[in-house]
C-alpha cells in the first residue's frame, strides 16, 4: 500500500521538478513544480475533436491505458520493507504483459 | 449411448434426401443427438475419474468395436462438440449467399460431410484400436477435404484440395508404418502396443529406438497438426475453405494431430532426453516461423492460418516442457508444462474459431480477404470487429483473456527450470522463455496489424465502404467462444484445476494443491475482473465529463484542405510490416516487385507495384521434390492407353505372375 | 449337397465362356446368385437371423433377382442383346476362351491343393478363384460395357465364395462393404452406361478412350 501510494505521488510531483531542475541549470527561471498539476486542471476544461476516420478503439485507448498502468502500478513493491500491494508467483509475468 | 450413436451414423446417410433449408435441419438434429450423448459420457468420465469402455459393435472387421473413453478423450470430446456447435451454428448463414447457385446435393453433401468430420474426430479420441483409429482417421482426413472443396467450381480451390488430400495421406502412410513397426515389436496394433515397448531399447544412429518410432508416429501427426517443416497444407487449405469448416479444422481438427501425440507420449514405457528436446526444438522453430510469416501475409484468413502454425508451436513448447519434466523428474515443471499445453489447445480452440468466424463474416460481406482492400469496418460491421478484437487479444496473450492464462502457466514452468541446477536444462529453459516472449511480442505486432487494417482506417474498397453487419445467428455463434474467453480469464483457477483432474491420472502421487501458481491463477482472476470494472468506471466518468464540453467530428489530416485522401494516406498491411519484412527475410521468398524509373522521364508516369511473398520451405524445399517427382511420373504414361481392357489386363497379369511366384516359392 | 452347388457353380462359369448371348449371360447372373445362397446356407453352422436375413438380402434379393432385373431393362433399352454385332467384337474365339477356363480352373485346382490346411476349402477356394480371374480375363477381352458390369459381378461373386472358402462367416462390415460396393459399382455403371449410349450411340469402351487426359 504504501508504495503504491508512494508511486502515486511521485507520478505527479516528479516532472514538476525535473522541469524545475532543468530550468535552473539553464538559468531561467521556471515553471512551478506544481505545472503539471496545473496542466491537468486545463485539459479537463477542454472539448475534445475526434475525426471521422477513428472509431470507438481511438476514445477507448487512452482509458485502457490508464487503468493498465494503475494496475501494474500494484505490483511494484518498494524495498525490502513494503511488498508489493498484490504479489504472487510469477507477477512479474503479468506487469510485463 | 451406443445406440444413440450408431443410430445416428446411419441415419445422416439420409441427408441427401432432404432440400436445401431441410438438410441443414436434419443434420442440426443428428449432431444435436451426437453432441449430447458423447458429452454426456465425456462428463460422466470427468466427475466419475472411471474410464468408460463399451463394446459398440461386436463383430467389426474380426474384431470388436471398443470406444473407450478416459479424462484425456473426454477433455477432447467436449472441444470438439463445443467448436462444432458454434461451427454449425455460423454455418447457416454464411452458406446462405450460396444458395442460389449451389444445388440441394451440394448442400447435403456439405452438412453430411460436416457431420461425419464431428463424427470421426469424436471416433479418433475415442478408440486405441490401431485399425479402427486409422479408418476414423482416414474418414477425417476425406470429410474434411470434401468440406474445404465446397467451392468447387473455382479451380484453384481444387487444386489447393488436392493438395491438401495429398498431404494428408503422406501423413498417414507414415501413420500406418509406425503402428506397424510398433506391431512388429510388441504384437500389439494401437496405442496399446506402445505401452508394450521395452524400456531400455537399443541404439539406432546414437539414439534410442523409440526415439525413432516417436518420430515416424510424430510425422504422422505432425503433417494434421502442421508443425514446422510439415505445415505447408495448412496455409492454403485454411483461406480455401469456408469459414465455418477453417473455424472447426484449425479451432479442433489439427488438434488431433496434437492428441496423437500426447496419447503417444503418455502411452510410451519412457520418455527420453532427445524426445523433449526434439519437441521444444522443433515447436520453437514452428512458432517462430508461423508468427514470422503471417505478419506479411495480406490474406487475412492465409494469416490466420500462419497464426494457428504459431499455436502449434506454443502448444509444442508446452509438451516439450512437460516431457522435459518429466525426464528430469520434476514433477512441477512437468505439471505446469502439460497444463499449459492442454488449456492452451482449449484456448487456441477458442479464439481461433473466433478469429475465423470474424474473418468469415468480412468476407462474406466483402467478398475479398485481401487486407489492401479492407478497412474502416467497425463502423459498419462494429459487432464483428468486437468478436475479432477479443480474438486478436486472446491470441496474443495478453492479460484478461484466456491465451494469457496457458502461456503464464508455461512460463512458471520455465522459470521453475531456470531454479534447478545443471547447466544444459536451465539453458534449454531460457531458450524456451525468449522463443515464447518473441512469438507472444510478433503475434501482438500481428494483430495490431491485423485489426488496424481491417477495421480502423478508412475504407479501401468499394465493397469495404458498402459492407453491413452480419445476421443475427453468425453473432450468436460467435458470442458462444467470446463467452469462455472471457470466463477462462477471469476464473482461471477452475479449469487450472480442471486441467490438473485430467493430469492426475499421469501424475497420480502428485499433490496439485501444493503448486504455487494455483494462487497466482486467483489474483490474475481478479485482476482481470478489476481491469473490466475500472475500464467501464473511467469510460462512464469520462462520458460524463465530456457531456458538458464541445466535441467536433472532422476529418483526419483535413487542416481545412479538402482534397486530401484519408485512403491513400494511411498504413496498409504490406507499408505497416514492411520493416519488418527485412529482418525477417530468412523465412519466406519476396516476390515483389520493385518500381524503376527511366532516365529520361521527368514526370513521373503512373507505376504499379505488387507485393507477394510465398513460403520458403514449400517454395524451396517442396516445389522443387514435386516437380521432379513429376516429371518421371509422365514418363511412366505410357502405360496411360485410355481403355479399360487395357487397366483390367495389369492387374490380371499382377495377379497371376504373384501366383506364380507364390507356387514356385521365390516370393 | 454342398458340392453339388459348387460344381453347378463351376459350370456356370463354362456356360459363360461358351455363350454369346447377353440374356443368357444376364440369366447365369441370377442363377449365381441363387447358388451362392445355397452355398452359404451349407455353410452357415449356426443360425442366427440377422445373418440369415442379411444373406439372404444380399445373394437372394440383390444377387439373385435385382441386378440380373436391372440389367436386363438396360441392356434392352440400348439394344445389345443384338447376338451378331456382339459376336463380332470379342477379340478371342470361343473354343479358345474354354480352352483358357479350363487351364485356368485347372490350375486353381492344383494351387487350392498346394495350399490344402484345415481352414481352407479347397473346392470352394478353386472355384472363387477361377471365378475372380475369369471375370477379369472376360472384361479384357470384351469391348461391350454390358458385359463389363456382368463380369464384375462375376468377379464380386468370386470374392463372396472366396470369403466363405476362409471362414464360415464374414465380419459385418466387409459384408456390408461388399454389398455397398456391388450395389453402387452396379448403379453408376448402368448409369454412365445409359449416358454413354445416348451421347456416342455406340456401346463400344474404345470411345472411352477419348476421354483421357
Amino acid at each position: 500500500m504504501v508504495s503504491f501510494l508512494l508511486i502515486l505521488f511521485c507520478a505527479i510531483v516528479f516532472p514538476g521538478i525535473i522541469a524545475k531542475t532543468k530550468a535552473k541549470f539553464s538559468g531561467r527561471k521556471g515553471a512551478s513544480i506544481l505545472q503539471p498539476w496545473f496542466d491537468i486542471f486545463k485539459l479537463f476544461k477542454k472539448g475534445s475533436i475526434f475525426s471521422t476516420t477513428t472509431s470507438i478503439i481511438f476514445q477507448l485507448s487512452p482509458i485502457i491505458n490508464f487503468v493498465i498502468l494503475i494496475i501494474a502500478v500494484l505490483f511494484i513493491p518498494f524495498g525490502n520493507k513494503f511488498p508489493a500491494f498484490i504479489h504472487f508467483q510469477g507477477d512479474f509475468l503479468l506487469f510485463i504483459c | 449411448m451406443n445406440t444413440v450413436i450408431l443410430v445416428v451414423f446411419v441415419l445422416s446417410w439420409f441427408t441427401f434426401v432432404f432440400s436445401k433449408k431441410q438438410s441443414y435441419w436434419y443434420i442440426f438434429l443428428l449432431e444435436l443427438a451426437l453432441w449430447i450423448s458423447t458429452s454426456y459420457l465425456a462428463i460422466n468420465v470427468l466427475i466419475s475419474g472411471n474410464e468408460y469402455v463399451s463394446e459398440l459393435i461386436s463383430n467389426f472387421y474380426f474384431h470388436p468395436l471398443i470406444i473407450k473413453i478416459d479424462k484425456l478423450s473426454a477433455f477432447f470430446i467436449l472441444i470438439i462438440n463445443f467448436t462444432s456447435l458454434s461451427s454449425f451454428i455460423y454455418a447457416k448463414q454464411y452458406l446462405a449467399p450460396y444458395l442460389k447457385e449451389k444445388s440441394a446435393f451440394n448442400f447435403a453433401l456439405h452438412y453430411f460431410n460436416f457431420f461425419m468430420l464431428n463424427f470421426a474426430m469424436l471416433f479418433v479420441v475415442m478408440l486405441s484400436d490401431g485399425i479402427a483409429f486409422l479408418l476414423a482417421w482416414e474418414l477425417m482426413s476425406l470429410s474434411s477435404f470434401l468440406l474445404v472443396i465446397f467451392e468447387s467450381n473455382k479451380p484453384d480451390i481444387i487444386k489447393t484440395g488436392i493438395k491438401y488430400l495429398v498431404q494428408m495421406h503422406v501423413g498417414y502412410l507414415f501413420l500406418v508404418a509406425g503402428f506397424v513397426i510398433v506391431y512388429a515389436v510388441t504384437g500389439d496394433f494401437g496405442f496399446e502396443g506402445i505401452k508394450h515397448l521395452v524400456e531400455k531399447t537399443p541404439l539406432i544412429v546414437g539414439l534410442p529406438t523409440n526415439f525413432w518410432i516417436f518420430i515416424v508416429f510424430f510425422i504422422g501427426f505432425g503433417i494434421k497438426a502442421g508443425f514446422f517443416p510439415l505445415h505447408s497444407w495448412l496455409p492454403h487449405a485454411h483461406p480455401a475453405a469456408p469459414s465455418h469448416v477453417s473455424g472447426l479444422m484449425s479451432g479442433i481438427m489439427i488438434k488431433m494431430g496434437i492428441y496423437g501425440i500426447i496419447r503417444i507420449l503418455f502411452n510410451l514405457p519412457e520418455l527420453n532426453l532427445s524426445i523433449g528436446i526434439f519437441i521444444l526444438l522443433i515447436s520453437i522453430f514452428t512458432g517462430v516461423f508461423g508468427v514470422m510469416s503471417a505478419i506479411v501475409q495480406h490474406d487475412l484468413k492465409k494469416l490466420l492460418a500462419f497464426h494457428s502454425i504459431e499455436n502449434i508451436g506454443i502448444i509444442g513448447i508446452g509438451i516439450g516442457l512437460g516431457v522435459l519434466g518429466e525426464v528430469y523428474h520434476q514433477p512441477v515443471i512437468a505439471v505446469l508444462g502439460w497444463a499449459g499445453a492442454l488449456l492452451h489447445i482449449l484456448n487456441h480452440s477458442l479464439f481461433k474459431s473466433l478469429l475465423f468466424y470474424a474473418a468469415g463474416s468480412v468476407y462474406i460481406k466483402t467478398h475479398t480477404r485481401n487486407l489492401n482492400k479492407l478497412g474502416g469496418l467497425i463502423k459498419k460491421m462494429p459487432f464483428t470487429a468486437f468478436a475479432f478484437l477479443i480474438g486478436a487479444i486472446a491470441i496474443s496473450g495478453i492479460p484478461p483473456f484466456n491465451g494469457f492464462i496457458s502461456e503464464f502457466i508455461i512460463y512458471n514452468g520455465f522459470f521453475d527450470g531456470i531454479k534447478q541446477g545443471g547447466l544444459a536444462f536451465p539453458m534449454l529453459m531460457m531458450f524456451g522463455i525468449l522463443a515464447l516472449a518473441l512469438i507472444g511480442g510478433l503475434a501482438m505486432f500481428c494483430f495490431t496489424k491485423a485489426f488496424g487494417v481491417v477495421f480502423l482506417g478508412t475504407a479501401r474498397s468499394k465493397e469495404a465502404e458498402h459492407a453491413v453487419e452480419v445476421a443475427p445467428s453468425i453473432r450468436f455463434a460467435e458470442i458462444l467462444p467470446i463467452f469462455w474467453i472471457i470466463i477462462i480469464g477471469v476464473l482461471p483457477v477452475y479449469f487450472f484445476n480442471f486441467i490438473n483432474s485430467i493430469l492426475q491420472e499421469r501424475f497420480p502421487l502428485f499433490e496439485f494443491k501444493q503448486l504455487a501458481i494455483s494462487n497466482s491463477l486467483k489474483w490474475i482472476g481478479i485482476i482481470g475482473a478489476i481491469l473490466w470494472l475500472s475500464i467501464w468506471l473511467f469510460y462512464v466518468i469520462r462520458k460524463l465529463i465530456l457531456k458538458r464540453k464541445k466535441v467536433i467530428y472532422a476529418d483526419t489530416w483535413g487542416c481545412g484542405y479538402t482534397a486530401a485522401n484519408p485512403v491513400t494516406n494511411q498504413y496498409n498491411a504490406s507499408s505497416f510490416a514492411a520493416n519488418f519484412k527485412r529482418i525477417a527475410n530468412p523465412v519466406f521468398v519476396d516476390l515483389s516487385s520493385e518500381i524503376t524509373y527511366e532516365d529520361k522521364e521527368v514526370f513521373p508516369v503512373k507505376k504499379s507495384y505488387k507485393t507477394h511473398v510465398e513460403d520458403k520451405v514449400e517454395f524451396k524445399f517442396i516445389m522443387p521434390i514435386a516437380n521432379n517427382i513429376l516429371h518421371y511420373v509422365k514418363k511412366i504414361a505410357v502405360l496411360q492407353t485410355g481403355k479399360i481392357q487395357d487397366y483390367i489386363l495389369y492387374p490380371l497379369l499382377f495377379i497371376i505372375i504373384m501366383i506364380v511366384l507364390t507356387v514356385l516359392n521365390i516370393i | 449337397m454342398n458340392a453339388l452347388f459348387i460344381l453347378l457353380f463351376a459350370v456356370s462359369i463354362f456356360y459363360f465362356s461358351i455363350s454369346v448371348n447377353v440374356k443368357t449371360y444376364i440369366r447365369l447372373l441370377g442363377f449365381q446368385g441363387v447358388l451362392l445362397f445355397l452355398i452359404a446356407l451349407n455353410g452357415l453352422h449356426e443360425l442366427s437371423y440377422i445373418h440369415l436375413i442379411f444373406i439372404a438380402l444380399e445373394t437372394l434379393v440383390f444377387k439373385g433377382i435385382l441386378i440380373p432385373a436391372y440389367l436386363l431393362n438396360i441392356s434392352k433399352k440400348n439394344k445389345v442383346t443384338n447376338i451378331k454385332n456382339f459376336k463380332a467384337r470379342r477379340k478371342m474365339k470361343g473354343f479358345y476362351l474354354i480352352l483358357t477356363t479350363t487351364l485356368v480352373f485347372v490350375s486353381t485346382i492344383f494351387l487350392g491343393n498346394l495350399l490344402k490346411n484345415d481352414f481352407l476349402d479347397v473346392k470352394i477356394f478353386s472355384t472363387a478363384i477361377t471365378a475372380v480371374l475369369m471375370g477379369l480375363i472376360f472384361i479384357v477381352i470384351n469391348k461391350n460395357i454390358t458385359i463389363h458390369i456382368i463380369s464384375f459381378i462375376i468377379i464380386e461373386n468370386g470374392v463372396f465364395l472366396l470369403a466363405l472358402a476362409i471362414g464360415n462367416e464374414m465380419p459385418m462390415m466387409v459384408n456390408t462393404a461388399i454389398l455397398l460396393d456391388l450395389f453402387v459399382s452396379v448403379l453408376v455403371l448402368g448409369v454412365f452406361f445409359n449416358k454413354l449410349t445416348y451421347h456416342f450411340h455406340n456401346d463400344s469402351t474404345d470411345i472411352l478412350s477419348k476421354l483421357k487426359d
